[in-house]
C-alpha cells in the first residue's frame, strides 16, 4: 500500500517535474533543430560561375537556345544598348549563380534585354513550350501565348511588376517560383528583371500536369527535376536581395547614361569649340607667322642697311685714305711718262701697266665711295644717244662681242645726272662684256613710254641663276672671281638718286637684260 | 696775266705737292709749293708785290690741318680776287667742296688727278680770252674793244654778219651778237653760228628790248647765253664775260657749262 501511500499532492508534484523535464527536452530539441538549421547554410556551397561559364563559354560551350537569341528582337534598345549584353550577363550571373535556374531582363515594352536558362529544368520546359508555338518566327512565338515559360516570366511576373511597381512572386507554369521586380531609373520604371527559384516539383500529380501542358514525357521531367540540387531558403533570400541590388545597379546605370550622353555631347561640343578655337589659333598663328616673316624681312633689310652703312663708312674711310697715295703714284707715273718719252718700249709698257692698274683701283675706290655716300644727283637734260655713245667710247666692249645700239627716234630728253647715269651704263657694259667671254651680242636699246624712258642693256652671256637673282643688287654679292660685288649695288643707288629704277630679267645660260627706267624731263610732259 | 703761268700747289701731303710740282715744272710752268694754308697765303701775298711774280692759279687740297682749302680760298679772294683757285680732294662728296665752288673756285678735282685736263686748263688759263663782237656799229665796237683790251681780253670785230662763220676763228671764246643788224637779222646770224659752233657761248646785245623780245626769246631757246640791253653797262658785260670764262675753264676740268637765264 506503499504506492497508494503517495498523496495526490505528491503525484501532482511528480507530474510537474516530468512536465519540466519534457519542456527542457523540448527546449533542447528546439535548440538542436535551430542549431541544425543554422548549420545547414554552412554545408551548402555555391556551385561556381555557372552563368559565366555557360554564357561566356570559358569552360564548355555556352548555352544557346535552339530557337536563337531573343534580344535580336529588341526594339527598345534602352537597357540592352545602354548597359550592353556583356555587362548585363555579369550582373545577372551575380545572383543566378546562386540559384542555377533562369533569369530574364525585360525592357519596359517586354522586349528581352537578356534571357538566361541555366538549369536543365528551365531549358527543357522553355524549349518545349517554344516548340508548342509551332513557328520559326520568334516574334510570332512570343505573341502566340503558347510559350509558357515566356508567358510566366513576362506576362505573369515581370509585366505585373512593371505595372504595379512591386516585386512579384509567383509559381510559374513550370512548377517553380518566379520572382520579378521592376527596374527603377530616376523615379521611372524602365523594365523588369526576374529569376526562377525553388525545386522542380517531384509530386507525380504535379509532374503529370506539367507534362500535359508542355507536352513532354513525365519520365524526362522527373529525371531533370531530380538532377536539380536543392537550394536552402536563405540562398534564395540572398539571391532576391542581390536581384534588388542588381536592379538598382541597372537602373542607376541607365539613369546615368543620359547624363553620360550629355557629357559626351558636351565633350563633342567642347571638342568642336576647341576645334574652332584651334582653327582661330591656326589663323592667328598664320598671321603671326606672316608678321614674324615680315618683321624678319624688315629686320633683314635693316640689318642689310646697317651692314651697308658700316661697310660704307669703312669703305669711305679706306677709299679716301687710298686716294691720296693713289694720287701720288698716278702723278709719279705721269711724271715718268713725261720725262721718259724716249724710253724703251718695255719701260713705257710698264708705265702704262701702272697707269691702267691705278685706273682700276680708282674704279674700285669710286664704287666704295659711291656706296658709302651716293652723291646727290646734279640733274641736267641728257640726250641718251649721246651719253651711250660717250660711254661706249670709254668702255669699249671686247672685240668678240657684237654691239647693237637702237635708240628710238622720238626719244625725249632725260633729266638726270649724266656722270652718274654714265657710270651705271659703264658698269652694265662692263658686266655684259664679262658675261660673254666667248663672244655674243650686246644690245643697247632705249625707248620712251608714258612718263618714262627705258634704257636696256642685253647680253647673250651666262645669265643669272634664279636662286641668286634677288641678290645681285646686294652689296658684296658677286659671281665673278674678281671684284668685290659693288657694281650693281652702286648702280642701283645711282639710278635711284636720279628718281629711276633698275631691274633685271635673266635666264641662266641665255643671257641677261638690265633695264634702267628714268623719268622724262617734266617740261616735256 | 703773265705769259708764263705761275702755279701754286698746296697740299699737306708733301709727295702729292712734289709730284704735281715736278710734272708742271716739266711742262714748263713755274711752280710754287706750300704745305699749309698759312704758308700758301704767305706765298700769294709775297708774290703779289710784283706783277711778274704773281700766281695765275692756286691748286689746293681741301682737307688740311689748321687752315683748310676753302678757308685758304676765302683768304686769297680777299687779297687777289682774280686769282683762279682749283680745289683737289680725296672725297667725292664733300660739303666743303660745295661751299668752295659756290664761293668761286673754278673746279674741284678728285684725286688721283687727271693731269691732262689740268694741263689743258692751265693752257687755257694762260691764254687771254678772245671775244668776237658782231655789230655793224663801228663806234660801239671800237669803244668796247678798248675797254676789253684793258681787261686782258682780245677782241675780234666782225662788222659783216654775212662773213660771221668764216670770221669766227677757233680761239674765239665768246661772241657778243647785236640783234639789230642793218641787213641781217641777229637771230639768223645766231642760227648760223649754232650750226657751226653748237657750244660757243653767244651773248645777245640789243637796244630794242620790246621790238626784239620774240627774237631774243627764240635766241635764248637755241642756246644763247644771255641778253644784254644797250646802253650796255660795262660792269654787267664784264661780269657776264668773267662768268663765261669761269665756266669755260671749269668745263675743261669737267664741270658742266650752265647757261644763264
Amino acid at each position: 500500500m506503499k504506492d497508494r501511500s503517495k498523496t495526490k499532492e505528491q503525484l501532482i508534484e511528480e507530474l510537474q517535474k516530468a512536465r519540466q523535464k519534457v519542456s527542457v527536452l523540448e527546449a533542447k530539441i528546439g535548440l538542436q533543430e535551430h542549431v541544425e538549421r543554422a548549420q545547414a547554410p554552412l554545408e551548402w556551397h555555391p556551385p561556381g560561375d555557372i552563368i559565366r561559364d555557360t554564357v561566356k563559354g570559358e569552360r564548355g560551350k555556352p548555352y544557346e537556345p535552339p530557337y536563337g537569341d531573343l534580344t535580336a528582337l529588341n526594339t527598345s534598345h534602352m537597357i540592352l544598348d545602354l548597359i550592353g549584353k556583356d555587362v548585363l550577363t555579369e550582373i545577372v550571373a551575380d545572383y543566378l549563380d546562386l540559384l542555377e535556374t533562369s533569369g530574364a531582363i525585360y525592357e519596359i515594352n517586354g522586349d528581352y534585354a537578356l534571357g538566361i536558362f541555366s538549369s536543365g529544368w528551365c531549358r527543357l520546359l522553355d524549349t518545349g513550350s517554344r516548340k508548342l508555338c509551332d513557328t520559326d518566327d520568334n516574334r510570332v512565338a512570343l505573341d502566340s501565348g503558347k510559350w509558357h515559360c515566356h508567358e510566366s516570366c513576362w506576362r505573369r511576373a515581370s509585366k505585373v511588376s512593371i505595372e504595379t511597381g512591386q516585386a512579384v512572386d509567383i509559381e510559374c507554369y513550370g512548377g517553380i517560383h518566379l520572382y520579378a521586380i521592376p527596374i527603377w531609373a530616376g523615379g521611372e520604371i524602365v523594365g523588369s528583371m526576374s529569376f526562377g527559384y525553388g525545386d522542380p516539383p517531384s509530386e507525380p500529380e504535379k509532374l503529370r500536369k506539367i507534362a500535359d501542358r508542355y507536352r513532354l514525357e513525365v519520365g524526362e521531367l522527373l529525371g531533370t527535376a531530380n538532377s536539380y540540387k536543392s537550394r536552402p531558403e536563405f540562398i534564395v533570400d540572398f539571391a532576391k536581395k542581390r536581384l534588388h541590388t542588381a536592379a538598382k545597379l541597372v537602373g542607376t546605370i541607365i539613369q546615368l547614361k543620359p547624363a553620360e550622353g550629355a557629357l559626351k555631347k558636351w565633350h563633342e561640343c567642347l571638342e568642336e569649340k576647341v576645334n574652332v578655337h584651334a582653327g582661330e589659333l591656326t589663323d592667328v598663328s598664320k598671321r603671326l607667322e606672316h608678321e614674324i616673316n615680315e618683321r624678319k624681312q624688315m629686320q633683314e633689310r635693316l640689318l642689310r642697311q646697317e651692314r651697308l652703312a658700316v661697310l660704307g663708312e669703312l669703305a669711305g674711310g679706306v677709299g679716301h685714305e687710298l686716294r691720296n697715295p693713289m694720287g701720288v703714284i698716278s702723278n709719279a707715273v705721269y711724271y715718268l711718262k713725261t720725262i721718259l718719252s724716249e724710253a724703251d718700249e718695255t719701260t713705257r709698257e710698264y708705265l702704262e701697266i701702272i697707269s691702267s692698274e691705278i685706273r682700276r683701283s680708282e674704279k674700285i675706290v669710286s664704287d666704295l665711295l659711291n656706296l658709302s655716300r651716293t652723291r646727290p644727283a646734279e640733274k641736267e637734260e641728257i640726250k641718251l644717244p649721246r651719253l651711250v655713245a660717250r660711254v661706249l667710247e670709254k668702255q669699249q666692249p671686247p672685240p668678240w662681242v657684237d654691239v647693237t645700239v637702237e635708240m628710238a627716234d622720238d626719244l625725249p630728253l632725260v633729266l638726270a645726272d649724266p656722270q652718274q647715269i654714265g657710270q651705271v651704263l659703264t658698269n652694265l657694259l662692263s658686266n655684259a662684256g664679262a658675261a660673254m667671254p666667248k663672244g655674243g651680242s650686246l644690245d643697247i636699246r632705249a625707248k620712251s613710254e608714258n612718263d618714262s624712258v627705258y634704257l636696256s642693256v642685253s647680253d647673250t652671256g651666262c645669265g643669272i641663276a634664279d636662286e641668286v637673282a634677288d641678290k645681285i643688287f646686294e652689296p658684296l654679292f658677286t659671281t665673278k672671281a674678281r671684284g668685290i660685288g659693288l657694281g650693281l649695288t652702286v648702280s642701283k643707288n645711282l639710278v635711284e638718286v636720279n628718281g629711276g629704277s633698275i631691274e633685271v630679267k635673266s635666264k641662266e645660260g641665255r643671257g641677261s637684260t638690265f633695264t634702267i627706267t628714268l623719268p622724262i624731263r617734266e617740261a616735256q610732259l | 696775266m703773265s705769259e708764263n703761268l705761275r702755279i701754286l700747289v698746296v697740299d699737306d701731303d708733301r709727295r702729292m705737292a712734289k709730284t704735281l710740282s715736278d710734272i708742271f715744272s716739266a711742262k714748263g710752268y713755274f711752280v710754287g709749293i706750300a704745305h699749309s694754308g698759312a704758308e700758301a697765303l704767305e706765298k700769294v701775298r709775297a708774290a703779289g708785290k710784283a706783277e711778274a711774280s704773281q700766281f695765275g692759279c692756286v691748286l689746293t687740297d681741301v682737307r688740311m690741318p689748321e687752315m683748310n682749302g676753302i678757308e685758304l680760298h676765302k683768304a686769297i679772294t680777299e687779297i687777289e680776287p682774280a686769282l683762279s683757285v682749283v680745289l683737289m680732294t680725296a672725297y667725292a662728296t664733300d660739303d666743303l667742296v660745295r661751299e668752295g665752288l659756290e664761293r668761286g673756285a673754278i673746279a674741284s678735282l678728285t684725286k688721283p688727278l687727271k693731269i691732262n685736263s689740268l694741263l689743258n686748263f692751265f693752257a687755257a688759263l694762260r691764254k687771254k680770252s678772245v671775244i668776237a663782237i658782231v655789230d655793224d656799229d663801228p663806234k660801239f665796237c671800237s669803244t668796247l674793244r678798248q675797254i676789253l683790251w684793258t681787261r686782258e681780253m682780245q677782241v675780234t670785230i666782225i662788222t659783216d654778219p654775212s662773213r660771221v662763220v668764216e670770221a669766227l676763228t677757233p680761239d674765239v671764246q665768246t661772241v657778243l651778237l647785236d640783234m639789230k643788224l642793218n641787213v641781217h637779222s641777229g637771230l639768223g646770224v645766231l642760227k648760223k653760228i649754232r650750226l657751226n659752233h653748237p657750244r660757243l657761248p653767244v651773248v645777245l646785245v640789243t637796244g630794242y628790248r620790246e621790238e626784239m623780245a620774240a627774237a631774243i626769246e627764240t635766241g635764248l631757246r637755241i642756246n644763247a647765253y644771255t641778253c644784254l640791253y644797250k646802253p650796255v653797262e660795262i660792269k654787267d658785260l664784264l661780269k657776264v664775260l668773267a662768268e663765261i670764262r669761269h665756266q669755260e675753264l671749269g668745263s675743261i676740268l669737267g664741270r658742266p657749262f650752265k647757261k644763264r637765264r
